[in-house]
């Protein structure tokens, strides 16, 4: 008989695999490097399993999954420090140049976008997002109310609608850079 | 209607109740209801943009994980970590079940050899010994029957004389806290953690880990001291700095009383609630906090060695001086043959927020970690070394990360051989980036007698733990031997003067 410890490893493996890695790459921004960071949340996981709690075991692995991506960015001297504070100001007015970057996909743009939201909007969005929490897990995750997840991913999902929908008007302005690959 | 409501609708993630609401007004208001439709679309766009890459782990990756946790070869949740006790019993590689159908022939068979060999240890308080996973957690007062072990080289109750009776599980003694055995054997488990460096990192082990013999007076939760860690395996020792203070009033209370009842014991806790005045950082130095180590000959054991490592923040106003303060103490294999910390602050078990966390530093605040070392030349510690599953399989410690601004410097260098390599790391308030300190820890050689103060006190409340939880001592540790340096450590300080007071109005406070 396969034992509960076997089955929530392997559950939590097939069932979270993909959305760390969608989550830990948004992090680190490298496919390679987020895997790394993937295998290192299981791994941990399987020294845990006597002592995980399996009711709050999504939250616990993108915890640990976000941890590692820290540790991975600061090991390899990626991490950018700015207050959400400045985020919420600043924006980028200067166009990249370059014909390549003139027609970024849907999906780039969107990313791009996320990069701009303060730091708690984003994450909430990313693991409702990416990750595809629920608001109890990030909750969770995030040690913060449910409502004020809900807060934060309502004003996170309309500022990425508005400046979706301004791109829309202003095609040339998609061309634009991201503020700071912050995690 | 709140707006946060319409994307928790078009996202799902309303209950039943609050959905209806929702569709109800929206259902009323043509406008409310094409917002909400944008919404969703929007979140739509976003789910699947976003949610959809297919990115997955390597065939190799896949393959070592899924490895890592075989079929069949992982307990059940609630009893994974008695099978690790199991393990290290040397019980073999059986499953739950065999072990439960086993669980009465093993017991009959170490009632025999505690009959033949007439190892039975009477005891004066009535108790029982019991393993548990968790030693840090009471035990249930509804215990289960394969939740309850009986080991070998058990102690058994003096009321009760008869082995064979002792032997069975009581399930009527529900105060019982906790026992551990030192029986050590290997554990299967994964190799250690190996770091960027090339080093293997260890964690300071926690209870469920630990394995000593301690006798518990029943309401009592009283941690075991650590065992010996391998310095071949796992040479890395990260020390968990979160203190949790223990006020004097309450070590007086507990000293006063008959019954060692309402402290938990953790001489690491007790050492870094007193204040000391070590070397801060010099005049001229960048750092906010100054580390610095001292060797000396270990008391209880004079082929031993006891290190202190000793941080001081800067004086100065109120202020944190750093923050995100870590420190991990590297021992060299070729000069230590083992270690353990005296006292350990253990860890808790439970996931990504067990890891240890940096901690702030004020100014004049100070931080003691003591650990004792047994030297390459000499023997390992019978019965006292962890087996190297048990230490491997502690929760993996975050390594400390280097950033730009790390900071490489070596103090106290000798030209003689150093036991041990000290890094601390801490941020600075205003600093974005970790710095790190490393130390190469001198080996001069001293006695306790002839060492600083404060290192004298430290040691004598180290001891006060070992003998709160075991109050027959600790090879030749006394309680009259704490007092000695409580008293020539004392230094003036009230505080020390007081616990002193405490201890000298109590001759022998816990002798059997």
């Amino acid at each position: 008989m396969t034992s509960d410890g076997h089955q929530l490893f392997h559950e939590a493996l097939d069932r979270y695999e993909r959305p760390l890695i969608r989550y830990a790459l948004n992090l680190v921004g490298q496919l390679d490097d987020a895997r790394d960071v993937v295998q290192d949340v299981f791994v941990k996981l399987s020294q845990c399993l006597g002592t995980v709690d399996r009711e709050r075991l999504a939250p616990w692995l993108f915890t640990v999954c976000r941890n590692r991506a820290t540790d991975h960015l600061r090991k390899h001297h990626r991490v950018v420090v700015m207050e959400n504070e400045t985020l919420d100001l600043e924006e980028a007015d200067v166009a990249r140049p370059g014909a390549e970057l003139e027609h970024r996909e849907t999906r780039t743009v969107i990313r791009r976008l996320l990069t701009q939201l303060p730091a708690k909007q984003r994450e909430a969005i990313r693991l409702k997002f990416l990750a595809g929490l629920s608001y109890q897990e990030i909750s969770d995750s995030m040690k913060t109310s449910v409502g004020n997840v809900g807060y934060l991913i309502h004003h996170g999902i309309q500022a990425l609608r508005e400046q979706w929908l301004s791109l829309e008007n202003n095609p040339q302005a998609k061309s634009q850079p991201a503020l700071a690959n912050l995690f | 209607m709140k707006p946060e409501q319409l994307t928790a609708w078009a996202l799902n993630e309303l209950t039943a109740e609050e959905r209806a609401q929702v569709e109800a007004a929206l259902a009323a208001s043509p406008q409310a209801q094409e917002s909400a439709l944008e919404v969703k679309a929007f979140c739509d766009l976003l789910n699947e943009e976003l949610g959809q890459d297919e990115c997955s782990l390597r065939a190799d990756q896949s393959e070592h994980l899924r490895a890592l946790v075989p079929a069949q070869s992982v307990p059940a949740l609630s009893t994974i970590g008695s099978a690790r006790m199991r393990s290290l019993r040397g019980v073999g590689a059986a499953t739950g079940s065999d072990w439960k159908q086993g669980w009465w022939v093993r017991v009959a068979a170490m009632a025999a050899c505690a009959l033949m060999v007439g190892v039975v240890i009477y005891r004066a308080t009535p108790t029982k010994e019991v393993e548990v996973a968790e030693a840090s957690e009471p035990m249930s007062p509804t215990l289960d029957a394969e939740d309850v072990r009986v080991s070998a080289g058990m102690t058994l109750p003096k009321a009760t004389p008869s082995p064979s009776k002792t032997l069975e599980p009581k399930r009527e003694s529900p105060a019982l806290t906790q026992n551990v055995v030192p029986e050590a054997k290997s554990l299967p488990v994964p190799d250690p953690v190996e770091r960027a460096d090339g080093t293997m990192i260890a964690a300071v082990p926690s209870p469920s880990a630990v394995k000593t013999s301690v006798q518990i007076a029943p309401g009592n939760t009283v941690l075991p001291e650590t065992g010996f860690i391998e310095t071949s395996r796992l040479p890395v020792a990260v020390v968990n700095m979160a203190v949790n203070p223990i006020s004097l009033s309450e070590v007086q209370r507990v000293l006063a009383s008959s019954q060692l009842k309402g402290l938990r014991v953790r001489a690491a806790d007790l050492i870094n609630s007193f204040a000391y005045s070590y070397e801060p950082p010099h005049a001229d130095e960048a750092q906010p906090i100054h580390v610095s180590a001292t060797t000396v000959t270990a008391p209880w054991e004079s082929t031993h060695q006891l290190i202190r490592v000793a941080m001081q923040a800067r004086l100065g106003a109120d202020e944190v001086v750093a923050r995100d303060v870590r420190l991990e103490v590297v021992f060299d294999p070729t000069q230590v043959r083992a270690y353990r910390m005296l006292g350990v602050e253990p860890l808790a078990t439970a996931g990504a927020e067990s890891e240890p966390q940096g901690v702030e530093m004020k100014a004049g605040q100070s931080f003691t970690a003591l650990f004792e070392v047994v030297p390459a030349r000499e023997a390992l510690p019978k019965d006292q070394v962890l087996a190297d599953g048990a230490a491997s399989s502690q929760p993996q410690m975050r390594a400390l990360p280097r950033t730009p601004s790390t900071v490489g410097s070596e103090k106290n260098a000798s030209n003689e051989a150093s036991l041990m390599r000290v890094r601390m790391q801490f941020q600075k308030p205003d600093s974005a980036f970790a710095e790190v300190v490393e130390l190469l820890g001198t080996p001069k050689v001293g006695t306790l007698e002839t060492a600083d103060a404060d290192f004298q006190f430290a040691t004598a409340l180290a001891g006060m733990g070992w003998l709160m939880a075991a109050p027959e001592g600790r090879g030749p540790l006394s309680w009259s031997q704490v007092k000695q340096w409580v008293a020539r450590g004392e230094g003036g300080r009230a505080e020390r003067a007081d616990l002193l007071k405490a201890l000298e109005a109590i001759p022998s406070p816990k002798q059997p």
